[in-house]
Parts: C-alpha cells; structure tokens; sequence
C-alpha cells in the first residue's frame, strides 16, 4: 500500500459519510414524503437502525479480511471461476452507480441552475476534478472530503437557523395516522439508495491505515447519515408540508428558496447547492476510484492511472444511457434499485462471511504482505 | 451544441496517447485493457449520439428483474393516490 492510496479512520468515516449522504439527500425526501406522508422521519429512524446491522456485517466481513479488498478475498472464498464473478458483480454495481449519479447531478443542474446546458458539458465538468482526485489517489479524496464536510456542514446549519421562522412543527402532525405501515414502506426506496451502497466500505477498508480505531468511526460516520437525512426530511415537511413536498423533484433546492431575510438575503438556494457539489464529488471521486481499482484487480493491470480517462470515457455515456429523463430515474429509484442492490450490498457479503467462518478462513497480515511485495 | 465533437475528438487523442505510451510503459495487458474500455465507451456514446433503437440502461435492469421488483412495488405503491 503506498502512501498516497492510505487514509487514516477519521478520513475513512468522513468519506463513508459523505459517500452515504451523497445525492440521496438531495432526492430522497420527496420519495420517503410521497410514501410515508409526514411520517417520513420515522422511516429514517428504522433506516438507521437497518444500517447499524449492515455496517456491523461489512465490518465484521473487513476485519476478517484487513488487507484485502472484496475483489482479492472473494476469490479466495469462493475459488477463482465464482471469485471472478462476484468481482465482475462488484464492478459493474460501481459502474453503473458511477452513471447514475453523475446523471441524477446533471439533471438537478440542467433543471433548475443551468437550463439548456447539454447534458454532456455538466457531466464532464464533474468528472474532471473526480478523475484529478483519483489521480492523485484516495489519501487525496479523504482529505479533501475533511475540508468539504466542514464547508457542507456550515452551509446546512446555516440554512437552517434562516428557515426557523418559516418551519411549522404542526406540519409532522398527526403522527401514524395510517399506523406504522407507510413508514415502513418508506424505507424501502432507501435501503438500496443508499443504505446498502455503503458496501463501498468493503472495497476501501484495505487503504484504511490505523484499523484498531476505524470501526467505531464507522458505525458513526454511517449512521451520522440517515441521521442527516432525517434533519432534512423533518425540517423540509416543516417548511413545506406533505403535499409539497412529496411534489418536488429537489425538494431541498426548493426549501432554500423560501430565505427570505428581508431584502438582503433572497436567492439562497445556489448557496445550498454547496451541499450536493461537494458531497457529490467525493461520491463520484470514490465511485471512479472503486471502478478502477476493480478493473485493476480483476484484469490484473499494472497501475490504476492507466485506465482512468478510458474510465471517464466510458461513465461519460453511461450517465446519458442510463436513463431517457428524470422520471425513469425517479421511477428506478423507487421500484427497482432496492432489489438490485441486494445482490453486492447483502446477498454476496452474507455469502461470503458465512462460507469464510465455515472454513475458518482469514485474510493475510499486513507483515506477511509487506513480506509478499 | 457541438460538445460532442470535442468529446469525440478527445477520446481519439487519449486512445493515440495511451497506445504510445503503454506501448513503452506497460504491459500488453495494459494496453489490451485500457483501449477495449476507452472503444467500449465511445462506441457507446457514438451509439447514443446516433439514437441507435436501444432501451436505456434502467429499463434493461428493470426488465431483467421484474418479476422480483414488481410484487414489492405494488405493495409498496398499493395506497398511494397519485402513484
């Protein structure tokens, strides 16, 4: 492992988080808002706790494992023929990913910020600085994801301390009036997007340097992130209310638009727009990064740098392909994705830490490598 | 408008740079793997470009698994008005 690939736990978890949050928060409101109502909140309540077990199985799947990614240990789990395809499973999960959210961006952008722009400009002018973060290598991601957390978190804060006069708590009221059901149904859309997406974990804990701190961090950097959801699901049903909201493509660009501060501060929402760029890049940047890295390990290639541009090259039409309009995305979302996802997010690593505690089997220690390379 | 020449054009230029250079550099595999993604990738794009008939990624995966998704969508959608 060389120095610019390793990240210390406190990168790890900040990068998890950002990861998480990525562009769900963006959309995710007025999905869980149009099948929960105004009990949406309560569907991220279970969301976290759904979370809290699945970071517990990829942690306890890493930790068996330290120094090996998903790629390198599935092989020796399962052989090398089946290893294969699960690795293949795995790429083509972060590639396809890699599209949708590149997409899910330019379309936000295209709609409300920058009408008329082709498709293809906003995309690139993502990829650009994801591919020049990956080039520099993940210890560069993480600490660029400890300088934009705190950049995300300030611009969050602070429109929610502007929204106060405007949130109305009568609007999550009732609470249950259809009982816990709807809620329930509410998590569903958001178990694969992003709940189960945080498998990434098993591709970037290899890189992780401190191991002994990393879990704790973890659990908190993962569950920091329903955590947020929650806050703004909650804060937009307060300012917007249920019908509203559940309306709304991008309800949270929406909620900005109501700061009104006299006549001094109006127009806030491209400032909000903050919150998904950066977040937004580190989920690109670490999609990219796990995309090379597997083709790396499945094709055996020499140095990841190689194959970035012809990478970019090829999310570049996969995020036009992916979807004809933002309503195909929406409808993905909601129905198909979560059932999609169950396969690299559940399935495979259940699998895995199942066959591997059968035959007893453990990953390498880093001496041994070190002794290896 | 015409973003798409540039893009073409570029991926031209990276496929000539990456073959001078892993010809040097790196391995055959290498070169093998980098200029089938890059090919993959334009072609896809040229693909699109053209407006080639072919369903888009989402209603691909969609077809493929639905008879799983489509039970659980129903339910989940069953009491919603507007759905």
């Amino acid at each position: 492992m060389d120095k610019e690939s390793s990240i210390s736990s406190v990168q790890f978890a900040v990068l998890m988080y950002m990861f998480s949050v990525g562009t769900a928060a963006l959309i995710q409101p007025h999905l869980m808002v149009l099948l929960a109502g105004q009990d949406a909140w309560f569907t991220l309540v279970i969301a976290m706790i759904i979370q809290l077990a699945l970071a517990s199985l990829y942690m306890s799947l890493a930790y068996r494992f330290p120094n090996e990614t998903i790629i390198e240990y599935s092989r020796k789990i399962v052989g090398p023929y089946l290893g294969t395809i699960v690795s293949c499973i795995y790429l083509l999960y972060y590639l396809m990913l890699g599209g949708y959210i590149i997409r899910v961006v330019s379309d936000f952008i295209g709609s409300v910020i920058l009408i008329q722009t082709p498709l293809d400009a906003l995309s690139l002018t993502f990829l650009i600085p994801a591919l020049y973060g990956v080039f520099l290598g993940l210890g560069v991601i993480g600490k660029a994801a400890q300088i934009l957390l705190p950049v995300a978190l300030g611009v969050f804060i602070l429109t929610a301390l502007l929204l106060i006069p405007k949130a109305q708590f009568s609007n999550l009221l009732p609470v249950f009036p259809n009982g816990i059901m709807p809620s329930i149904k509410g998590t569903y859309p958001v178990l694969g997007f992003p709940l189960m997406e945080s498998a990434i974990a098993l591709m970037l804990f290899k890189f992780v340097k401190d191991k002994k701190k990393t879990k704790k961090l973890f659990y908190i950097g993962i569950v920091a992130s329903p955590l947020t959801s929650l806050l703004i699901t909650a804060y937009t049903i307060m300012v917007l209310g249920v019908d509203m909201t559940a309306r709304a493509p991008y309800v949270v660009y929406d909620m900005a638009k109501e700061i009104h501060v006299e006549r001094i501060l109006e127009r806030m929402e491209a400032i909000v727009g903050i919150i998904w760029m950066s977040t937004t890049f580190v989920k690109m940047s670490l999609c990219l990064y796990v995309c090379t890295l597997a083709t790396v390990q499945i094709f055996k290639v020499t140095s990841y740098r190689y194959l970035l541009i012809p990478l970019v090259f090829l999310l570049l039409p996969l995020s036009l392909w992916v979807a004809n309009n933002t309503t195909e995305v929406e409808e993905f979302n909601r129905d198909v994705y979560t059932i999609y996802t169950l396969l690299p997010g559940l399935f495979i690593p259940v699998l895995l830490l199942v066959i591997a505690r059968i035959r007893g089997m453990r990953g390498i220690s880093e001496q041994k490598q070190n002794q290896n390379e | 408008m015409y973003i798409w020449i540039g893009i073409i054009i570029a991926a031209v230029i990276t496929g000539i740079l990456e073959w001078k250079s892993l010809l040097q550099q790196g391995k055959t595999k290498d070169l093998v793997v980098a200029l089938s993604i890059l090919t993959l990738g334009t072609t896809l794009y040229l693909f699109l470009l053209f407006e080639v008939p072919m369903p888009t990624l989402s209603q691909l995966l969609s077809k493929g698994i639905e008879p799983l998704y489509k039970p659980v969508a129903r339910w989940i959608m069953e009491d919603i008005d507007n759905g």
